[in-house]
């Protein structure tokens, strides 16, 4: 059987890894975007999602977040794996 | 000339508002523009239009209806005469009328205040090349460079003052108001302070002590921002400035960021060229003049069919489109409509057009009506791409494929790149599971394979 070309399908809005900076309570202080360190003035957000425990758990809680040079993204933190994501919400 | 009254400046956000701001035209991006921004500034410009038109107006009470308002009209501008006597911009006409009984009321002509913003820009452009126009009657001029043909800034406002005396009547001429400072905000407050005959140049280093002193009201902001500023006490730039950063932007977002930048003069955002594409315009003289809906929708879609079929439209899809109608016994009437998403398809030009008709319908009989096709969505990057006189290919009228069906044109182009390349470089969004709560699963790119 041919093997299906693996650039015939992507997925989109895959997360991507981001280094991140918490304080208590494990709430984020710092994102690390592109090289550069961006101070968290605000939490808009957060919500939990945990699905598909019946096969391969997923457990991310995600935050929106106001940063200091005035953009808002969404990042979460893989409860599992205990590592940070940027993704759209 | 009497000086006239209008609501207050409307100033949006420099970038953050949607659609066209009249601080913020559509420019070349990429351009790095002039630091040094001239606001040359002639407030209630439509009605001192009208005035001029009609001078023995002038020593009387007047006042100019707001356009597209249907049967309750309201008043846009009012003259000085007819301010002392209670009227004021906004007001309901039977309101005005009764307090002001000798009120003579204009209709709008846009199709002049559009002709003379132009002749602005156009006399302005001779001063400099480097021209944003940023509303009716306020236009930015970059005045980076100028020193040595025209000498200091005070000289270089006296050339502006005489491009503008080229194409504008005098009494018009002395009653424009101009700042001149380091970016576009500084050089619009300074005009909003300057009066007439009596310009306001503000240096580079002059900037912070001059707008610390100016009342929030000055920003180009969300209104309800100033509101809640006033309401917390916040009255001039400099006790804005006083504050936390980081404490506005939790407060009021991006906005609540340019707001302390702009009130501290860090924020200096240049005058940039205007980037106009050429218009695209069709007319119609009727053959005799006409009131009746039904005719006038049927002169629409004869009209937008020949705009659209324009060789010069081909390519590029619709996002601002202008009715415009010249009136029976003298005058003009105009509605336009800026579509979400830009369209080349009669019936999507059509719709917004009929429903602002049907809200403001020309108040006579037309005699003639003409189509602007004004704004444009982005041009493809390989005009005829779907032109192609092929048989099953789009034809040039104007027409779109159906939806789903694909060219064969662009089916030959991607057996060409499959050819060249091993696979197909095109790819489209489906839908994989929309409402999915993990969002890496929404969506995804298939490959395009014809």
């Amino acid at each position: 059987m041919k093997n299906p070309d693996p650039r015939a399908f992507r997925p989109l809005n895959t997360p991507r890894p981001v280094r991140v900076r918490t304080g208590e309570g494990g709430r984020p202080l710092v994102l690390h975007l592109n090289g550069g360190g961006q101070k968290v003035l605000q939490i808009l957000e957060i919500w939990q999602i945990d699905e598909e425990w019946w096969r391969e758990p997923i457990s991310r809680r995600y935050a929106t977040l106001t940063l200091e040079e005035g953009r808002t993204v969404t990042v979460y933190r893989d409860l599992l794996e205990d590592r940070w994501y940027l993704q759209e919400g | 000339m009497a000086p006239l009254r209008q609501g207050p400046p409307l100033l949006l956000d420099m970038e953050g508002a949607r659609g066209s701001s009249p601080l913020f035209s559509p420019s070349l991006p990429g351009l790095p523009g002039s630091r040094q921004a001239l606001c040359v500034w002639l407030p209630t410009f439509e009605l001192r239009l009208d005035l001029v038109r009609s001078p023995e107006l002038d020593a009387t009470s007047v006042a100019l209806l707001s356009p597209g308002e249907g049967t309750r009209r309201t008043l846009w501008q009012v003259s000085e005469r007819a301010a002392d006597a209670g009227a004021r911009p906004g007001q309901m006409v039977s309101q005005a009328i009764s307090l002001c009984p000798s009120l003579t009321l204009l209709e709008p002509d846009p199709a002049h205040y559009d002709a003379a913003q132009e002749e602005m820009v156009e006399a302005l452009m001779e001063l400099s090349p480097v021209v944003e126009p940023a509303g009716p009657g306020r236009v930015f001029v970059g005045m980076d460079g100028l020193e040595r043909l025209y000498g200091p800034p005070s000289q270089q406002v006296m050339r502006a003052l005489q491009a503008l005396l080229e194409v504008f009547p005098r009494p018009l001429v002395a009653a424009t108001r101009m700042g001149r400072a380091p970016g576009k905000f500084g050089a619009w407050v300074a005009a909003t302070r300057s009066g007439p005959g009596r310009p306001v140049l503000v240096g580079e280093a002059d900037l912070p002590s001059f707008l610390a002193s100016c009342p929030v009201s000055v920003l180009p902001v969300d209104p309800l921002m100033i509101q809640r500023l006033e309401r917390l006490g916040i009255a001039t730039l400099k006790q804005l400035a006083a504050l936390p950063q980081s404490a506005l932007v939790s407060q009021f977002g991006l906005q609540g960021r340019k707001a302390v930048e702009w009130a501290t003069g860090r924020r200096l955002d240049p005058v940039r060229p205007l980037h106009r594409p050429q218009p695209i315009r069709v007319s119609l003289d009727l053959p005799s003049p006409a009131g009746r809906t039904e005719t006038l929708h049927g002169a629409l879609d004869r009209l937008l069919e020949k705009a659209l079929a324009r060789p010069d439209r081909r390519g590029r899809s619709i996002r601002g489109v202008r009715l415009r109608a010249r009136l029976e016994g003298g005058g003009s009437w105009s509605v336009e409509a800026i579509l979400r998403e830009p369209a080349a398809r009669r019936e999507s030009l059509a719709f917004p057009l009929r429903g602002k008709m049907a809200l403001s319908p020309p108040p006579r009989a037309v005699e003639s009506l003409a189509v602007e096709l004004f704004q444009f969505g982005a041009a493809t990057t390989q005009p005829g791409f779907f032109d192609r006189k092929e048989e099953g290919g789009r034809e040039a009228e104007g027409t779109e494929l159906e939806e789903g069906s694909v060219p064969p044109s662009l089916r030959e182009a991607v057996r060409e790149l499959k050819l060249k390349l091993g696979h197909s470089p095109l790819y489209r969004v489906v839908e994989m599971d929309p409402w999915s709560r993990i969002p890496e699963r929404r969506y995804a790119l298939l490959s395009f394979e014809p």
